[in-house]
């Protein structure tokens, strides 16, 4: 009896396990899709999300606390230092006392854990929420991040020759323009014109360009 | 269609002066034609479908960006790509059986669409024995699967194609079974008369007619997916155990053939249950709102998305399992409705 009891009870249990499964795939037909079309739309990523490192060389000082965090050894950099011979500050004022020619991130062996920018006295040192490290050559996974010292000293005077040029053209502009005005209102007001100097002087002081740097000769 | 070609050929001189046999012979070319188009697009929309349903089920999109929306030219554009792909026979196979499987499951498909009336009258062929027909016919698609299974030379493919035969043959009887109770009601074989004896209603219809058909058509539906490998029952193909089943060896057009002839087997399953206990082509209203071949669509496409729905619920069943379900539980079932449906008409005559 039980045997025949058995048997039907497992054709309707076969029966109803079917419509609960079936009620739950159709509920989940009608739940807002959980994925994306990726390559249109990206995730929100979080705000401490690791990706692909990134170094702003221009305010690294070259003090090889990242390397020596790297648990995989993958920052390689060469330093330079010579005497008192300095580079420049950085965006939040530190020196930079030594040259670096070599900084070198070797993304194929990095393991992207974040060690290397807890360290990072200057903040340069940021890992990016970029996350589609891959590439079509596995060299282009060394990332070189050192700057040629020669180039960009030259950029720099260049920079800093062409911004004095410039100063200078604006304040004679402004002097000839101050000049002008002078001279309109001494023609205006008669005999009492004696003042078109001073603005001309004020601009003058202001106009200084304050190059504390020292040029680093080129060699 | 006999009738329409004879009309056509009445009114037309150009066709009276050829002999009648070259227009009845251009008539069949032409509804084969029409066949195998219907056929085709029936198998590329299930394929679409079926990638919308399953993404949907699991909360995810389907096909997006081929064609514009909803991904709508993304089985053409599949299609295409099989049939310009290098047609591969492995070295060791038996090219002639290799060859001729793909055609053979096809033309067991394709032929049934013949015999299926999608409307009042609406039908290639009016067959009086359309159901009979059927059955038998679409029964030759195994000889299709065993043989790719066999000329593959593949244990992958030998084991899908012995299973197809061992599955496919046992689920005939709970379907032969549970059908002919519907051809006692109906008193013909005839599928046209069939769906024009269930007009007038809901309470017409074949499935609420009375109990024992009721049960009769779903021992029919649960038999039916077993007869043409859907998923709680597709062991010939389990990928997760077979690789592919009997089309493992398979590549461009022939696959394509054996994956056209299996969507569009889908078709003809849940179009032999819309005419045989859903009342073909009628509503479920007393008078016919709609023409006839949309009401036979919409429910067609309806069990389509149920079977859908079946798929990407339930898992795979054991081999022991398959069998038991068969012989241990469908065909006693279906023998006692067709014994209960004896004896109500024995005591209903009327009804």
């Amino acid at each position: 009896m039980s045997a025949v009891k058995k048997y039907f009870s497992d054709i309707y249990n076969s029966m109803a396990t079917v419509l609960v499964g079936m009620a739950t795939t159709g509920r989940t037909a009608f739940r807002k899709p959980v994925t994306l079309e990726y390559p249109d739309v990206r995730w929100e990523l979080p705000e401490r999300y690791r990706g692909i490192l990134h170094n702003r060389i221009e305010d690294c000082i070259g003090c090889l606390a990242c390397a020596r965090a790297c648990p995989v050894n993958c920052i390689h950099i060469d330093i330079v230092k010579r005497g008192k011979e300095e580079y420049g500050v950085t965006s939040d004022g530190t020196k930079i006392t030594q040259w670096i020619p070599r900084f070198d991130i070797d993304m194929s062996l990095c393991m992207v854990c974040g060690l290397c920018t807890e360290p990072c006295p200057t903040e340069c040192l940021t890992m990016t929420k970029e996350y589609e490290l891959a590439v079509h050559d596995k060299h282009d996974m060394y990332l070189e991040f050192a700057l040629d010292r020669d180039k960009v000293m030259a950029e720099k005077a260049e920079a800093e020759k062409k911004a004095a040029k410039e100063k200078a053209a604006r304040e004679k502009a402004e002097k000839e323009a101050a000049a002008k005005k002078a001279a309109a209102e001494a023609e205006a007001a008669g005999k009492e014109g004696a003042e078109p100097e001073k603005p001309a002087a004020d601009a003058e002081a202001d106009g200084k360009p304050g190059s504390e740097e020292k040029k680093p000769d080129a060699s | 269609m006999k009738e329409w070609v004879d009309g056509l050929v009445e009114g037309s001189s150009l066709l009276q002066s050829l002999p009648i046999e070259v227009s009845y012979f251009l008539a069949m070319v032409f509804f084969s034609l029409v066949a195998v188009g219907w056929m085709a697009i029936c198998a590329l929309f299930f394929v679409w479908l079926e990638r919308k349903v399953s993404a949907r089920i699991q909360s995810r999109l389907g096909p997006v960006y081929v064609g514009g929306r909803f991904g709508w030219a993304q089985t053409p554009a599949d299609a295409l790509k099989l049939l310009m792909k290098e047609d591969l026979v492995p070295e060791s196979a038996d090219r002639l059986l290799f060859n001729i499987a793909p055609a053979i499951a096809f033309m067991a498909t394709l032929l049934t669409f013949v015999a299926i009336p999608i409307g009042n009258g609406l039908v290639i062929a009016d067959l009086d024995i359309g159901i009979f027909f059927i059955l038998a016919v679409s029964s030759l698609g195994v000889i299709g699967i065993i043989m790719g299974g066999w000329a593959s030379n593949s244990k992958w493919s030998l084991y899908g194609g012995m299973r197809a035969a061992s599955q496919i043959v046992s689920y005939e009887i709970p379907v032969a079974l549970s059908l002919i109770g519907v051809v006692m009601i109906a008193g013909t074989l005839n599928l046209v008369e069939i769906g024009r004896g269930q007009a007038g209603g809901i309470w017409n219809w074949y499935l609420f007619k009375s109990p024992f058909l009721f049960a009769a058509g779903i021992v029919y539906f649960i038999a039916a997916l077993a007869e043409v490998n859907r998923t709680p029952f597709d062991l010939p193909e389990a990928e997760s155990e077979l690789v592919s089943g009997y089309n493992t060896e398979y590549s461009g057009m022939k696959f394509a053939f054996f994956f056209l002839a299996e969507f569009a087997n889908l078709f003809v399953i849940s179009a032999v249950a819309v005419v045989m206990f859903l009342g073909a082509w009628n509503s479920f209203l007393p008078w016919q709102i709609l023409p006839g071949p949309i009401w036979f669509l919409g429910k067609v496409f309806f069990l389509v998305l149920v079977i859908m729905w079946l798929r990407w619920t339930l898992p795979r069943l054991r081999v022991d399992q398959l069998m038991h379900t068969c012989w241990k539980v469908l065909i006693p079932i279906s023998m006692v409705l067709l014994i209960g449906v004896g004896v109500q008409m024995w005591l209903f005559p009327g009804n």
